[in-house]
């Protein structure tokens, strides 16, 4: 695992300029003005980085190199999900982290933000990641900009639920537990999806 | 002897192509040329072999293991090229290693530097920004450095000038100095496979044509050079395969049928792959 994750780390570092400034632009923006689109951007612009490592993944051919090395096909997954986590959980923490700092965020909007980030996240990766496993990057790029534009819909109706404060307190809880099955059940998805596939080329 | 690879009764078929192989085998020890135009089947066997895709039916078995695109403690013992598939463009050669190392419980970083250093390969250069001779050196080099037991090479030398391809073969050699070395590589380059290889199979359309041991083969057959008129004179069945030119005929047959009145000379190995493919219809 740690092998894969080397390489993407490589790659994300040759790939990072100008999505690092991004990444802080909104990040700053999310723990300074709040608001769902900031929020939801500083957890996307992480995201894009492992975005971006399987795609090169599928157009340089490694994913079919690693396949053909002694990593499993699960590792090879597995790995993927690994890094979007990581993706996701230091967009919280930077977020999270400026929040505080600039804004003395109440433990309410910390909690309500961190959900909102690990929700949108979750959700973002656990559609996408079977769907790339499984036609590619290139072919799975309209699904990814209809998950995009839905789960921004959605997103905005939940935001505004978990800002207000007659929002049930069990909510904030089971909506992380619902994206970690999710997850979960995504990765499993992934991992058979991954165990059949053939690469004959093009 | 020993088999590394195994594959009986062997089908696949994507799209309208169908690669059925009744019976191949590759002895431990023994380098093994796979034959054939583009198109024939050489890169879906060779990606049978890895793991890359699974046969619909059939035995198949690399080093004992029939599995073997589910099983990666076997391939610990693989060294490969494959069409397709290839190192991240984006990383450099010191990198790769990095990655490789934690990958390949037998990787050895002295070797892998010196193959670097004698492919005079820039090991601060990223992947991309290698030319085609040296990206094929690259993956040879790691294909070399992890103490593999088999070499799986689809079409190495291809696109490369002579001299690279040269010391391509030169090293491959070396490797199978070893008896405990096995190489399959497949090429349509047939000079390269002369120089290097034990055994010959050839494919067309899907299907295994031969299996030969090489300098038999190459034994086996004489090219015999006759007027329009002369053929007559020829035994027609021991006529193997014919080519018609305007002014002479060249003849296939085997050495014993060469009639003693006939100049005949050895083919190369691409010669007689030519004509067994394409002359024998003629007859």
């Amino acid at each position: 695992m740690m092998a894969l994750l080397l390489k993407d780390v490589f790659l994300m570092r040759r790939r990072s300029g100008i999505m690092l400034l991004a990444i802080a632009i909104f990040v700053f923006l999310s723990g300074v003005q709040g608001g769902l689109v900031n929020t939801v951007m500083a957890t996307m612009m992480p995201l894009m980085l492992g975005f971006t490592t399987l795609a090169y993944d599928q157009n340089d051919g490694w994913e079919a190199y690693a396949c053909a090395l002694p990593f499993s096909r699960k590792l090879v997954v597995q790995s993927k999900y690994v890094l979007a986590l990581g993706c996701i959980l230091l967009s919280i923490f930077l977020v999270l982290v400026i929040g505080l700092l600039a804004s003395r965020w109440e433990i309410h909007t910390v909690f309500s933000n961190a959900v909102t980030q690990f929700v949108f996240g979750a959700f973002f990766v656990s559609i996408n990641y079977p769907l790339i496993f499984k036609f590619g990057f290139e072919k799975s790029r309209l699904y990814y900009i209809l998950v995009m534009v839905a789960l921004m819909s959605i997103g905005s109706v939940l935001a505004s639920l978990l800002q207000s404060a007659s929002m049930p307190a069990f909510i904030l809880v089971l909506l992380p537990i619902a994206s970690i099955c999710c997850f979960t059940a995504s990765y499993l998805l992934s991992c058979s999806i991954m165990k059949k596939k053939e690469f004959s080329g093009s | 002897m020993e088999s590394a690879i195994l594959c009986r009764k062997m089908k696949k078929t994507y799209g309208s192509f169908t690669l059925d192989i009744e019976d191949f085998k590759v002895a431990t020890g023994t380098v093994h040329g796979l034959i054939g135009a583009n198109g024939s089947g050489k890169t879906t066997t060779i990606k049978l072999l890895l793991g890359l895709l699974f046969p619909d039916s059939g035995e198949l078995s690399v080093l004992g293991s029939s599995r073997i695109g589910n099983e990666a403690e076997t391939r610990q013992h693989i060294g490969f090229i494959v069409d397709d598939a290839s190192v991240p463009s984006l990383v450099t050669a010191n990198e790769l290693a990095a990655v490789l190392r934690r990958c390949y419980q037998h990787w050895d970083q002295g070797q892998y530097e010196m193959y670097l250093r004698q492919f005079q390969i820039d090991p601060k250069k990223q992947y991309r920004k290698y030319s085609k001779g040296m990206k094929v050196k690259l993956q040879l080099a790691v294909a070399l450095s992890h103490h593999a037991s088999l070499l799986i090479l689809d079409e190495p030398t291809s696109g490369l000038d002579p001299l690279a391809r040269d010391e391509i073969i030169s090293i491959l050699s070396e490797f199978s100095k070893d008896e405990n070395h096995t190489i399959l590589i497949s090429s349509h380059i047939t000079s390269d496979l002369e120089k290097l290889c034990d055994y010959v199979t050839f494919l067309e359309e899907g299907c295994i044509r031969f299996t030969e041991e090489k300098d038999e083969l190459l034994e086996t057959y004489r090219l015999g050079i006759v007027s329009h008129q002369m053929v007559a004179d020829i035994d027609s069945d021991s006529i193997i395969a014919k080519r018609e030119g305007s002014f002479q005929v060249e003849l296939l047959l085997r050495t014993e049928d060469v009639p003693s009145f006939l100049e005949s000379r050895r083919l190369s190995l691409e010669e007689l792959i030519i004509f067994l493919s394409k002359g024998r219809s003629a007859v």
